[in-house]
């Protein structure tokens, strides 16, 4: 369903200059958010998973370069763009939820005049109707006292509230797009729970996709309808939430599974990936996964391996996916 | 895993004073035995007090009241001078709680009094009257609350006395114990010194010399000498010990009514504590039991100082604590970083040229270098990435087995605990909720925080059914107010009247796990017994 799209990226490469040379992040990046879909990209830290985000809305700094064959949001291609378009694409179309929200928050301004004033600013609506909207969203992302909240300032929140406060704002301007960068990482588990449950029902709501960007497994499998696994810029494996999980292909994915301390299994054995993922100055020639990979042929040191299909939106990204280890 | 203590806090407790009064109540009563060579997890969510409770126990924050008794130093190599300070005390304790203790009678006496007045009035009748009464009775109260504190106040005074000397606190010869404890005092300082000159002539920690010197015959009749000194130091020391020992239980002083009772003289020697009390240590003397003690913090960046070698910062410990000459610092330097899994030319590089998982292996490596005991771990592999963590994890285990290293691991990541740690200590609002061997408290956990606690932690399989109420609602209240009763009560999904009233008692539901909850306490089945609906 093409038109079902909210989101349609092409072959996304991103490199930024240091000291007058081009370090390349994202090696040709492709993939699609549907409305009502949940897409998780999931990877370590260093991987390029914000670089993504980051490129998709335009809000890198000067000494990067993002080169795409297409973005398209609700149809509309992005890459043809003038910053001051873009501007405006950002406030109707995207809403952005990151980890810390404070840094999304102005600390001077109460809770109620930022949510009224992006409402008047990219809706038009009057105060009036602006408060009634904010007042709305915030029972809907079930905040206690919404009134009393629209008087305080964000630092007179807790971090889970400060959080749910974000996602009202994004939502009372009914974006086509949602992307959460590690919007959970840094709150309790009891309080992540509740923020997961409340972006689960609110999916099904919106008439958006969500870009959920994480290094959690755990929270993948909770929120995902689909996850891209990233490894230093380049997809290796894409799948739906139980191809993925049961069905692990590429080694790094596997890998990645092994590693994770799952409270529900019975005798895990700490099992690492050998090596650390590499920084963006190391050149990797092949597969970038190579160096850490126990499955690794000359082949892999050689020739960079293409994306394969294993099943109906499953593919992976390796030369040696048939052999189990 | 042996089932000796290394550690044990008696009733610590931490408050961060805000003024006006109000303070932050970080740890409250903590009581616990760390055993040496285990792993144990303290998990919970941020504010519980974890840090705060690694910090205490480290001396890194002073504790509000409470012990932190280490038993991984003998007294004899601890330098004793704090000891010998508490043994000057002993007279000022008993005197303290003697006049404390008189106090409370002339009070009791105006408290009655005050209530024999109070009776002539009647409260019923004129307004004077009843005036009249209700001062009265208002009088006697307070007077009898004072009474009752300062009853406190002289079993305070007796408990201090007790950790140093147990009942013989209560002794009429209080003077001759004191002598015959400083004289041990006087004999541990000189085995102390001669053990000191063993340790210079490396025969006590052949790894700190170059095994050619030690075998010099100089050397030789020196070690034998101070080896002999020591012994003889020790065995007085030990004759003096047993000396006053032998007083115990005699010759009481009758200070409180409860002198008189065996079962108190068991209390207070119970008290009498046979490690160390960081609490009472000076700067200095801390500086020297610090060395068994170490932290490794969460963030690998910054614990290390980015203008400073590799090398440089893990040769920082010799050369505080140690006399060792350049050359031999190195040597050390690079044999823990092989013991950490880096390699030599990692000796001359700066932070910046490691990965974070390389950092944390150097924090690593400066932490055991000078073979410690108690190593904390605050939320220590919380900023790797799982594919590193496990690396880290393992490398933890190896010196663990390698070194009988006692870890206190303090995390939120609670997959890592499970896997890693023997027993799991559970804490909310400063308190302890549960305590258990990791495998039951997963299993099996008992309280409805653990229970939440866990149900709230994604893993990684897709759920077979989408659940809409998340296991626990609302957030941890401010630690500056903390609720009444059971401090979980506004959060639990279990809760009983009694919890709002009355803090539940720490009880053992099963062998060696226990549970601080109304649920599993004899009265509150009994009252649950009572309730219309299953409470359970
Ligand atoms: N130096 C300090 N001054 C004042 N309050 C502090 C300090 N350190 C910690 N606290 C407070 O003590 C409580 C417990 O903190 P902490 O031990 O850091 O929790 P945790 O490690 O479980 O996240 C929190 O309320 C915290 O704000
Ligand atoms: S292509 Fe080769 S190196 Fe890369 S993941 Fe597959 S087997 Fe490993
Ligand atoms: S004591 Fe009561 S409130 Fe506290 S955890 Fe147990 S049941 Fe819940
Ligand atoms: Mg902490």
């Amino acid at each position: 369903m093409p038109g079902d799209l909210v989101l349609e990226v092409r072959d996304l490469k991103t490199s930024f200059q240091l000291h007058k040379q081009d370090y390349r992040v994202l090696h040709g990046v492709s993939f699609e958010v549907a409305r009502h879909e949940t897409l998780c990209v999931v990877g370590e830290s260093g991987c390029g998973k914000s670089v993504m985000t980051l490129s998709i809305m335009g809000l890198l700094p000067e000494n990067a370069t993002v080169q795409a064959q297409s973005i398209r949001l609700d149809g509309q291609e992005l890459t043809a763009l003038s910053p001051r378009q873009m501007n405006k694409v950002r406030g109707r179309k995207m809403g952005m939820i990151f980890q810390e929200p404070m840094t999304c928050l102005n600390p001077l301004l109460t809770i109620g005049r930022q949510m009224t004033e992006g409402l008047k600013l990219h809706l038009g609506l009057g105060k009036e109707e602006a408060r009634r909207v904010a007042l709305e969203t915030l029972k809907q992302v079930g905040v206690s006292n919404p009134e009393e909240r629209l008087r305080q300032y964000p630092f007179q929140l807790s971090g889970g509230l400060r959080q749910r406060v974000m996602i009202a704002m994004v939502l009372s301007l009914n974006p086509r797009l949602l992307i959460a960068d590690e919007p959970t990482t840094a709150l309790d588990v009891t309080i992540q729970k509740q923020v997961l449950l409340l972006l689960r029902q609110l999916k099904h709501q919106l008439d958006a996709g969500v870009l959920f960007i994480t290094h959690d497994l755990g929270v993948v499998a909770e929120i995902a309808d689909r996850v891209i696994v990233l490894y230093a810029g380049v997809k290796v494996e894409e799948g739906g939430v139980r191809q993925i999980f049961e069905q692990p292909a590429h080694p790094y994915t596997i890998g990645l599974l092994a590693a994770v301390p799952n409270i529900k299994s019975e005798g895990y054995t700490l099992s690492p990936i050998p090596g650390t993922p590499p920084n963006i100055a190391q050149a990797i020639e092949g597969c970038r996964f190579h160096p850490r990979c126990g499955r690794a042929t000359d082949i892999c040191r050689e020739q960079a391996p293409a994306l394969r299909a294993l099943a109906p939106g499953h593919s992976a990204a390796c030369h040696h996916l048939e052999v189990r280890p | 895993m042996s089932l000796a203590p290394l550690m044990t806090l008696n009733k610590l407790k931490k408050r961060f004073p805000l003024g006006g009064g109000r303070s932050i109540k970080a740890v409250e009563d903590i009581s616990l035995t760390v055993f040496q060579g285990e792993k144990l997890g303290v998990v919970g969510e941020s504010g519980c007090g974890k840090s705060t409770l690694g910090r205490v126990i480290l001396q890194l924050y002073r504790q509000t009241s409470g012990a932190c008794v280490y038993y991984g130093k003998s007294l004899q190599e601890a330098r004793p001078r704090y000891f010998a300070r508490e043994v000057r005390k002993l007279p000022r304790y008993q005197r303290r709680a003697d006049k404390a203790y008189q106090r409370s009678l002339q009070v009791e006496d105006q408290a009655r009094a005050a209530r024999a007045h109070m009776e002539e009035f009647s409260a019923q009748a004129s307004h004077r009257e009843t005036r009249a009464y209700n001062r009265w009775s208002r009088r006697a109260d307070r007077q009898a609350f004072r009474a009752l504190e300062l009853r406190k106040q002289a079993s305070r005074q007796l408990r201090e006395g007790s950790r140093t000397v147990g009942s013989l606190i209560l002794s009429k010869d209080l003077d001759q114990v004191q002598q015959l404890y400083t004289q041990a005092l006087h004999q541990l300082t000189q085995a102390h010194q001669a053990r000191r000159q063993l340790l210079r002539l490396g025969r006590l920690a052949p790894a700190y010399l170059p095994d050619s010197e030690k075998d010099m015959p100089e050397h030789r009749a020196a070690a034998e000498l101070a080896q002999r000194r020591m012994n003889q130091a020790m065995d007085s020391a030990r004759a003096a010990l047993a000396q006053a020992e032998g007083m115990k239980h005699q010759n009481l002083l009758m200070l409180t009514e409860r002198c008189g009772d065996p079962a108190y003289w068991q209390k207070l020697d119970n008290n009498q504590e046979s490690g160390i009390n960081l609490g009472k240590l000076s700067g200095r003397e801390l500086r020297d039991v610090r060395r068994d003690l170490q932290m490794i913090f969460q963030d690998p960046a910054a614990s290390l100082d980015p203008r400073q070698t590799v090398g440089r910062a893990i040769e920082e410990p010799f050369r505080i604590h140690t006399k060792l000459d350049k050359a031999a610092r190195k040597a050390r330097a690079v044999e823990l970083l092989e013991i950490v899994g880096m390699k030599e030319e990692h000796h001359g590089y700066y932070p910046h040229q490691l990965s974070g998982g390389q950092k944390q292996r150097v924090g690593i490596a400066r932490a055991i270098a000078l073979h410690p005991r108690f190593v904390v771990l605050d939320e220590s592999l919380s900023a790797l990435d799982v594919s590193v963590q496990a690396q880290v994890l393992l490398l933890l285990n190896d010196l663990q087995a390698q070194f009988g290293l006692t870890y206190f691991f303090i995390t939120h990541n609670l997959g890592v605990v499970k896997h890693f740690c023997d027993r799991v200590m559970v804490m909310y609002l400063g308190h302890i909720c549960e305590l258990a061997p990791a495998k039951p408290l997963f299993d099996r956990p008992l309280h409805p925080y653990t229970r939440s606690l866990l149900a709230s932690v994604p893993v990684p399989q897709v759920p077979e059914f989408e659940t809409d109420e998340a296991p626990l609602m609302g957030e941890v209240p401010s630690a500056v107010s903390p609720p009444g009763g059971c401090v979980f009560h506004p959060r639990c999904p279990d809760m009983i009247p009694i919890c709002q009233a009355q803090r539940p008692p720490m009880v053992e539901a099963a062998p060696g796990h226990s549970v601080c909850c109304h649920l599993y306490t004899k009265d509150s089945l009994e009252e649950v017994a009572h309730e219309p609906g299953p409470a359970l």
